[in-house]
């Protein structure tokens, strides 16, 4: 800029030195700046020349940064996601090889011999698959959940034990925004579809110090923190629970603010129940509980409501769920007590697993995952349950009682009412024939017999039976057996000078099929196990084929060949999820590839120097600053002194 | 009228337009001299005595000696000036703080929060990887002693602006001192002097008064002495022949840094400048310095307090057998809320877990400890948790030490780590935090975590391969923090520079502006006060010619003597 003269009457020496110099000055800061310009490369040498630009630069930036992180975690993912199809497609193969040897072996044709020489190629198999299970990929077990360090399957007594963990590994696919990546080989091999247990969905008891966040709460909408307004005849108050953690929180805030207000209201937990709360009101108002504005607390913690002069007002169920800090006397109203303990069979492995002095629920699982017989014991995920799974595949696994109760009260008995009858011997079921299936016999001698045509679960068996004794005029009834895994008949009469027994009757294998055809005491019938549970998966259809060929039994590698068929399908599926999700992780890479593209495209345009304009701005400042040298030299010198005398 | 009187009229013209020629001369010897004012002669006719034909003339004589100043431009300028420097120093500032941020540059704090949070979202896909966690730290350290140094480089420029304000205040204090003993040189020379001004006297204060002015924004009130009375503000800084004086005062702001102020020295008042220097560096100071200062500890303390807290709740590759807070209460007492107890990051109600693993079975055991802090009945003191983890943690002892610190120690074969924390309490007693320290001054990385990465607690699980918590701590780069006001640590971050980029944007326009209305004023003083060679050389020219015409009218008169006096021989 140069400098404003305006309309001067006189230019002095001074004035002109200052002009030249000023002008000067400007002109090398000018051509100075266009230099740094161009041999920086970029537009802006500093933020505050264009704040505005550079906010947008550094906000471009960053986000650029952002993009790349998720183009290295989608990288990420995506070789993962390739190692374990590539992984998925070699199970397919082997699965086909065992299914068409099921196929070819099925025939009544095939000698035993071939059969025994086939097995061998079931457990070339089994190896084969138990070593793309225990892959490595970077120098980690690819599906080894996020225990990357272990081998997921390992040997238990000749059987493959899937030991790994089966939780997700995810990455920051997005802003804020994580995806699961991996496939645990749990998942791929079909290894815990299925689970025993979970069978005494507790009615879990208010803890005043426990979390809010364990409660489902009346509207199995969580506990959402906010306000609420009582009304106690004429007196209101409003109640703020906003950063309450524990139900005491709740308590106390409540019957504070009642307190200051002057009302005779009180919040605690039902004693009637335990699992909800109970405004108690201690005056003789009609009382009214509501949320404030969008809040939904009051609904939330089951006391939205009203209640008239004098009279209480009384929640709904809060829904706790099991945590694993659960006290066991909280599992149920009165508590739970396991003074005996459980006993866990495991084909030839077996244990007894105690609770003394347990106190939480995560005591137990410990307990149950510490026995050392493949099973793993966890919180259900509705949290009101403990399921078991076994972790042994093709072998049996059956849990019951040690001379108490402890394993049904814990729901986790291996015969549950709820089981369907479909998984009783070994998933072959049981086969009623028309009319009566077996004859029980109690030790009073009174007979009566049984149709099971119409039974489903086991449930099923048990009132059937223990109907067909009532109208018999029997004490005999039916229950799940002390073992786990069968039944029991017990006398719950007066018992008789014979014993309990059952025989079939048309020829039913019923009977034999429940485990119960045999001779008990006079006061019980302890039936034999005949709902092992088994883990559903690969290893246990090849083992079962594989044992079936051995056998030279060819209905039962029919049977497991169909399971065999079934299961391909189930890894096909698991195949499909996996190659879905690398097609949703390859098109977010090239998305977020394009944006990372797109982004340094416009940082470019924003803060690369555009060469073409720096450099003539350079020359046109270099012109000025020698024009300003030039003019300046030559005006300076001027002077009239020149040309006198 | 006779010739002795013509002789006379010769003689006044040579000695009148000498003392012209002389004006040139000084002029000219002063062409370059900075704040010098041209001056012109005066030149008058001397009446004579009146005849019947009129009036005749006794010649010439220099009637005075004008200074070519324009008293209200020269006071504009002052103005003008000072908010030049004022802009000047507060652009300098700003140029300075610029450069320490340096937002643009290749390791600018941006850059390294960036690559800070690029490792951690490395480490959420290889938690069990050491050489991530390794890269993780080294990043956390280049981080957090960037924070510091850039602390340390803002507090540099506070004490050289604290150091500049003094060196300015005892300038100006000079300066008062010069304008006070000029007044008395001036009213001296010019008492008596029937009107004539004291002109280089006159022009040296005009100097000293105008980088007075520079310094600082002045009220100057001439008196009809010839004296100048000096004010800053309401404050008078000079009267006639006394200077008030300046002088600098010391106060330690509510940050603990120490502040210089301006004081007049007679009565140790406080001085308010309006403008000048000393204001732009005391603005820059207090506003500029001060404002990023506190951002700077914003942005330090938001990711040290949220990044711990999510950090605390998660777990290593390895448990502790025996931790000790890095963070201390005066009073263990106290409720953990209470504000000024010694804890920088205040816990909340809520709870965390300790979970106790069993190094023999493998087995762990998680207990709940709350945090009560409603206000409501008891609150929660670090002696009451420390109580309460001891009661119900099983295989674990809390003590608090005398120095206010909370100690967790595990039974023999026993290792402890925690889980989810809701509270705060584990990041505001340092337990598990990744971060140390209050502000930026101090930021650093623990050093359990830089001697040990695999206490980095990438997990919220035991497992090894778990980076979901390191998940965690990658995303808070881009979630909205309520200590920032709302916005994510990015968002603060390109904030807090465009602010610096905004100031000093700003700092440089009302710089070019003050410059730009200078250079008017500037060039208007000059037009009027300045000396143009030109017209010296013209003057000269014309006294010349002047004095070499009376020097031959006294050639001419002596000759009429001569022949007059020939007459008589």
């Amino acid at each position: 800029m140069a400098l404003s003269v305006g309309n001067l009457s006189r230019v002095s020496h001074s004035l002109r030195t200052y002009a030249a110099l000023s002008q000067l000055q400007r002109n090398a800061r000018q051509v100075f700046q266009q230099e740094q310009r161009i041999s920086s490369g970029r537009r802006l040498l500093s933020v505050s020349e264009d704040p505005v630009m550079a906010e947008k630069i550094a906000r471009l930036s960053q986000s650029r940064e952002t993009q790349q992180q998720i183009l290295a975690n989608l990288q990420h993912a995506d070789n993962h996601l390739a190692a374990a199809d590539s992984a998925i497609t070699e199970i397919s193969d082997l699965l086909i090889d065992a299914a068409r040897i099921a196929s070819e072996e099925a025939g009544s044709f095939q000698s035993a011999e071939e059969r025994a020489s086939q097995a061998l190629v079931i457990d070339s198999i089994i190896d084969q698959l138990m070593n793309v299970g225990n892959r490595q990929f970077q120098g980690l077990y690819l599906f080894g959940g996020r225990d990357v360090r272990d081998a997921p399957l390992n040997s238990l007594l000749g059987r493959v034990s899937a030991v790994g963990d089966v939780g997700s590994r995810t990455t920051l696919v997005d802003s804020g925004f994580a995806q699961a990546y991996n496939v645990t080989a749990a998942q791929m091999l079909g290894l815990s579809e299925t689970v025993s247990g979970g069978y005494a969905n507790f009615d879990v008891q208010l803890a005043a110090d426990g979390r809010l966040s364990e409660l489902d709460g009346a509207t199995n909408a969580g506990i959402r923190l906010g306000r609420i307004s009582v009304t106690d005849g004429a007196i209101n108050f409003e109640v703020d629970f906003t950063g309450a953690e524990t139900l005491t929180d709740v308590i106390a805030r409540f019957n504070n603010e009642a307190l200051g207000a002057g009302s005779l209201l009180t919040l605690g937990i039902n004693p009637a129940d335990g699992t909800t709360l109970r405004v108690t009101n201690g005056g003789p108002n009609a009382i009214q509980i509501d949320d404030i504005a969008q809040g939904a607390i009051a609904a939330d913690l089951g006391i939205k409501k009203s209640a008239g002069a004098g009279l209480n007002i009384d929640g709904d169920n809060l829904n706790r769920r099991i945590t694993l800090t659960t006290d066991i006397s909280d599992l149920s109203p009165g508590g739970i007590i396991l003074p005996n303990g459980v006993v866990i069979t495991s084909g030839q492995l077996s244990a007894t697993v105690t609770f003394t002095g347990a106190t939480t629920v995560q005591d137990i699982l410990n307990r149950l995952n510490a026995s050392g017989v493949g099973v793993r014991a966890t919180i259900n995920a509705d949290g009101d349950a403990i399921e078991i799974e076994n972790l042994v595949a093709g072998t049996p696994l059956v849990i019951g009682e040690n001379g108490g109760s402890d394993a049904e009260t814990l729901g986790i008995k291996t015969l549950d009412s709820s089981v369907s009858l479909s998984r009783l011997n070994g998933y072959r079921g049981i086969h009623p024939v028309s009319g009566n299936d077996f004859r029980v016999t109690d030790s009073n001698s009174i007979s009566f017999e049984v149709d099971l045509s119409n039974a489903t679960t086991v449930g099923g068996v048990i009132s059937t039976i223990n109907a067909a004794a009532t109208a018999a005029g029997s004490g005999v009834r039916a229950q799940t057996s002390d073992g786990g895994a069968g039944f029991r008949l017990v006398e719950t009469g007066a018992p008789g000078a014979g014993s309990i027994s059952v025989d079939a009757v048309n020829l039913s294998p019923v009977a034999e099929e429940l485990g119960i055809r045999k001779t008990g005491s006079a006061t019980f019938l302890e039936g034999d196990n005949v709902g092992h549970f088994y883990q559903t998966g690969l290893f246990s259809a090849l083992y079962r084929l594989r044992d079936a060929l051995a056998a030279d039994d060819s209905s039962e590698i029919t049977e497991a060949g169909s399971q065999i068929n079934a299961l391909q399908e189930s890894v096909v599926a698991v195949q499909g999820q996996v190659g879905s999700r690398s097609q949703a992780v390859r098109a977010r890479y090239e998305q977020t590839q394009s944006a990372v593209e797109s982004t340094e495209i416009l940082l470019s345009g924003m803060q690369d120097v555009d060469y073409t304009e720096a450099v003539t701005k350079f020359q046109q400042a270099q012109t000025a600053l020698q024009a300003s040298l030039l003019t300046g030299s030559q005006t300076l010198n001027l002077s009239l002194l020149d040309f006198l005398y | 009228m006779g010739l002795t009187s013509a002789l006379g009229i010769g003689r006044t013209a040579l000695a009148a337009y000498q003392a012209a020629l002389q004006v040139v001369g000084n002029n000219i010897a002063n062409v370059a001299t900075p704040g010098y004012t041209r001056n012109t002669a005066d030149l008058g006719a001397i009446a004579g005595a009146n005849f019947r034909a009129g009036q005749l003339g006794n010649g010439v004589r220099l009637v005075g000696i004008r200074r070519g100043v324009s008293e209200s431009i020269n006071a504009r300028l002052r103005d003008a000036s000072s908010d030049l420097l004022s802009a000047s120093s507060e652009q300098a500032t700003l140029d300075r703080l610029e450069g320490i941020f340096n937002p643009l540059g290749d390791t600018n704090l941006g850059t390294l929060m960036s690559q800070f949070f690029k490792s951690l979202s490395d480490l959420q896909n290889n938690p069990e990887n050491f050489a991530t966690r390794g890269i993780v730290v080294n990043n956390a350290q280049y981080l957090t002693q960037r924070i510091r140094d850039i602390h340390q480089d803002i507090l540099g420029v506070h004490a050289d602006l604290n150091a500049e304000i003094t060196s300015a205040v005892a300038r100006a204090d000079d300066l008062a001192t010069q304008v006070a003993d000029l007044n008395t040189r001036i009213t001296t020379a010019e008492a008596g002097s029937g009107g004539a001004q004291a002109s280089s006297l006159r022009d040296q204060r005009d100097q000293v008064l105008a980088e007075l002015s520079e310094i600082l924004s002045v009220t100057i009130r001439e008196q009809p002495s010839g004296a100048v009375n000096v004010y800053v503000g309401n404050e008078s800084l000079v009267q006639f022949g006394q200077s008030f004086g300046l002088t600098t005062g010391s106060e330690i702001d509510s940050d603990g840094l120490s502040r210089v102020s301006v004081r007049l020295a007679i009565n140790d008042g406080p001085v308010t400048p309006s403008s000048g220097q000393i204001e732009g560096l005391i603005t820059a100071r207090d506003s500029h310095i001060a404002s990023q200062l506190s951002r700077l500890d914003t942005l330090a303390t938001g990711l040290m307090g949220e990044f711990n807290k999510i950090h605390a709740g998660g777990k290593g590759l390895k448990g502790f057998s025996d931790l000790i807070g890095v963070s201390a209460v005066l009073d263990p007492t106290l409720p953990l809320s209470q504000a000024d107890n010694g804890i920088a990051f205040l816990p909340k109600t809520g709870s965390f877990f300790i979970d106790v693993k069993d190094a023999a079975t493998g087995t762990t055991i998680r207990t709940q400890v709350n945090i009560d802090l409603d206000g409501i009945g008891t609150d929660s003191t670090l002696n009451s948790v420390a109580a309460d983890i001891t009661a119900n943690v099983p295989n674990v002892t809390a003590t608090v030490l005398a120095d206010g610190r909370l100690q967790i120690t595990a039974a023999s074969g026993y290792e402890f780590s925690f889980a989810d924390d809701t509270s705060g309490f584990l990041a505001a007693m340092g337990l598990n935090t990744f971060f140390t320290g209050e502000s930026s001054l101090d930021i650093n990385i623990n050093p359990l975590i830089a001697g040990d990465p695999l206490l980095l607690a990438a997990a919220k699980s035991d497992v090894e391969g778990d980076g979901t918590n390191a998940t965690d701590m990658a995303s808070l780069q881009d979630q909205a923090v309520v200590s920032f006001g709302g916005v994510s640590l990015n968002e603060y971050y390109t904030t807090a520079m465009a602010d610096v980029a905004v100031r000093l944007s700003g700092a440089r326009t009302a710089y070019e502006a003050s410059s730009v209305i200078f250079d008017s004023l500037t060039v208007q003083r000059e037009s009027i006060s300045g000396v143009n060679l030109d017209e010296e050389a013209v003057a000269m020219i014309s006294y010349q010619r002047a004095y070499e015409g009376a020097a031959r009218y006294m050639s001419v008169v002596d000759e009429m003597l001569q022949t007059l006096l020939s007459l008589v021989r």
